[in-house]
């Protein structure tokens, strides 16, 4: 059975980008921002979160506390524009996997992913 | 008369007396009545000298006090057989000095008494005495009519240095006046000119032939010159002021004022001094009181600080700049890129369309992004004045609209002034703004009005509306509610109203819509 990933960004072509990375090898889920996002882990379990951090609506840090708050162990990758976020306390004290700065490097996203969730 | 002169008359006549009463028939030694008489008159006159003025000028006193003499002449008379000389002329000298005293109340009846007592001392000395005597015919209407004369004469001489007395006394009195009024208006003077100086504005006053009438110290240092040797110099011999003379000229020729304006001046000291001034004419009744006045602030440390802020403004708009320029730019260009790697790994005919074709709705994106920020960041310039047809724009804006439903009502041939690419622009971004805050049965209606120099067009949706928090930011660069937003849509719509010299309103209620009026002039000023 196919792992499960849920992509979470405000920008619909980032979603887009991706899925199509990743849906090869994974069954992909998206959500548009950190409220659907909570909602979507809270009902099913995912086996990854890549997630952007500014977003309209609920925060992606926001998000992810909640999401840790919640007892849910899922690894997560932030993928953002700003590498200022690494520092942020949130992060710090959440167990974040891994930062992917935009621009995307495709090949070392999916070795990331393999590396932390496997086939 | 005062009490001296009468006591010192009196005195003369006591002289006389005893002259008389020395070469009277009988002579006079010290053992006579006559002796006494006439020591006692003459101490009366000693003890007059000591009763206080005011006493003695009453008339029950020197009525008294001639009915004395009348009495002490006559019984010294009588006693020193005095009948056979001049003695009677004595009694001349009583009623006039009697009616230098007093009036002719005060000397008739002394005339009267002394008459009496004349008439009872020649019948005494000869009783077969006829009243046809000439002693009595001649003598006694004589002492009558020198008491009525003489009165009239000293009621007369009183009058005239009451007269006197009164307008010394009323010059006087005017002169300590206009000391006093000439010492209140130097008072009066100095507080004026105190609360000149006090004030914390310039004050110039100018006569309308432009001398400097006055000038308070914070005008003097404000520009830079010495107030005690400005005043009374022309206000267009001091280098830099001509400027202000130039108004001021105006104020007075057209007796006006200006209520709020700003002027540069440059004198001798300070160049480059910004002025915040308002002036008015001075109409006085003669040309020397009729001028100008003006009160002025020095601007120059509020110009500093406004200077400041908007660098510190522009700092912070750049920083915030940078911030969303690198959001917002590198979300589109991660996708062309990361879209470019997959289209390297992959054959497929269909994943190579939706790769390019998304690569080049990125690159449409980052293009779309430019312009709003060269929209926003272009430096305030003169626009074009090209008529533009407003309904006919709103008609071609709205024609690629395909989910919502459209109305325009609209005048006939809505013309106004413009850059028809920015008024395009403005149109788009606050028609799209409705468009995208519209989900299912959205409609946009647009009225176009004409309101007389204006033509508003108002532009209302049913979509979700803005909160009253954001609505107070809704004209700030970079804040958005959109998910897709750039945050410059309504500044730059705000940046092309201001520029037609328009007005715009937003009026929103949340959960029910938005209403936008527009009002874009007819006609824009010729430059």
């Amino acid at each position: 059975m196919k792992k499960k990933i849920l992509i979470c960004d405000d920008e619909e072509p980032i979603r887009l980008l991706l899925s199509e990375a990743l849906k090869d090898k994974y069954y992909i889920e998206q959500a548009t921002d950190g409220r659907e996002a909570l909602k979507k882990i809270t009902k099913e379990t995912f086996d990854l979160l890549i997630t952007d951090i500014k977003m309209p609506g609920t925060h992606g840090l926001e998000a992810i506390e909640r999401i840790r708050e919640r007892n849910k162990e899922v690894p997560i990758i932030i993928c953002s524009a700003y590498r200022l976020m690494e520092d942020d306390i949130v992060v710090k004290t959440s167990n974040v996997a891994a930062f992917i700065t935009k621009p995307i490097d495709i090949k070392a996203l999916q070795t990331k992913v393999w590396e932390l969730i496997g086939d | 008369m005062n009490k001296k002169t009468l006591l010192f008359l009196r005195f003369i006549l006591i002289l006389v007396t005893i002259l008389v009463m020395t070469y009277s028939k009988k002579g006079l030694s010290v053992f006579e009545p006559g002796y006494l008489i006439a020591f006692i008159y003459f101490i009366s006159n000693i003890i007059l000298y000591r009763i206080p003025e005011k006493l003695f000028t009453k008339p029950i006193v020197s009525f008294s006090m001639f009915l004395f003499d009348i009495i002490a002449i006559s019984l010294a008379v009588y006693f020193t057989q005095g009948m056979q000389t001049d003695f009677y002329l004595i009694y001349f000298l009583v009623i006039f000095v009697a009616s230098v005293g007093q009036d002719v109340t005060g000397s008739l009846p002394i005339a009267i008494v002394a008459s009496l007592i004349y008439g009872w001392l020649l019948y005494r000395e000869n009783p077969s005495i006829s009243f046809f005597d000439s002693k009595i015919l001649i003598r006694v209407p004589f002492l009558f009519i020198l008491a009525l004369m003489s009165s009239y004469w000293s009621q007369a001489t009183r009058r005239e240095l009451k007269k006197k007395d009164e307008l010394e006394r009323f010059n006087k009195e005017l002169q300590k006046e206009v000391t006093r009024v000439a010492a209140e208006e130097i008072e009066l003077r100095k507080y004026s000119e105190k609360i000149i100086n006090s004030v914390t504005s310039g004050v110039i006053a100018v006569s309308s032939d432009g001398m400097i009438t006055t000038i308070n110290p914070e005008a003097a240092r404000s520009l830079g010159i010495k107030s005690e040797y400005s005043i009374g110099k022309d206000i267009r011999e001091i280098r830099g002021l001509e400027s202000l003379w130039q108004k001021m000229e105006q104020c007075i020729k057209n007796d006006t004022s200006i209520k709020r304006d700003e002027i540069i001046v440059n004198t001798d000291k300070k160049k480059n001094i910004p002025l915040g001034f308002s002036m008015s004419s001075i109409s006085g009744a003669k040309d020397r009181f009729s001028g100008c006045v003006m009160i002025f602030k020095d601007l120059s440390g509020i110009r500093e600080l406004e200077h400041k802020l908007k660098r510190a403004e522009r700092l912070s708009y750049l920083g915030k700049m940078a911030s969303w320029v690198a959001h917002e730019i590198r979300n589109p260009l991660t996708a062309i890129d990361g879209f470019a790697q997959l289209l390297e790994n992959t054959d497929e005919k269909e994943k190579i369309d939706l790769f390019t074709s998304e690569i080049h709705k990125g690159t449409q994106r980052i293009n779309y992004i430019i312009d709003d920020i060269l929209a926003f960041a272009r430096a305030k310039r003169k626009i074009a004045h090209v008529p533009i047809d407003l309904k006919e724009m709103m008609s071609s804006i709205t024609k690629s609209i395909i989910d919502t439903k459209i109305e325009i009502d609209s005048v006939r041939s809505p013309i106004v002034e413009g850059d028809a690419e920015s008024i395009r622009r403005l149109f788009v971004n606050l028609i799209n703004n409705s468009v995208e805050a519209m989900r299912d049965n959205g409609v946009l209606k647009i009225t176009i009005v004409d309101s007389e120099e204006f033509i508003t067009t108002e532009i209302i949706d049913n979509g979700e509306g803005i909160s009253v928090d954001d609505a107070k930011n809704i004209f700030e660069p970079f804040f958005t509610t959109k998910q897709r937003g750039t945050g410059l849509g309504l500044s730059i719509v705000k940046k092309i109203v201001d520029e037609h010299k328009g007005k715009i309103e937003i009026d929103s209620k949340q959960g029910v819509g938005t209403k936008v009026k527009v009002a874009l002039p007819k006609k824009q000023e010729e430059v």
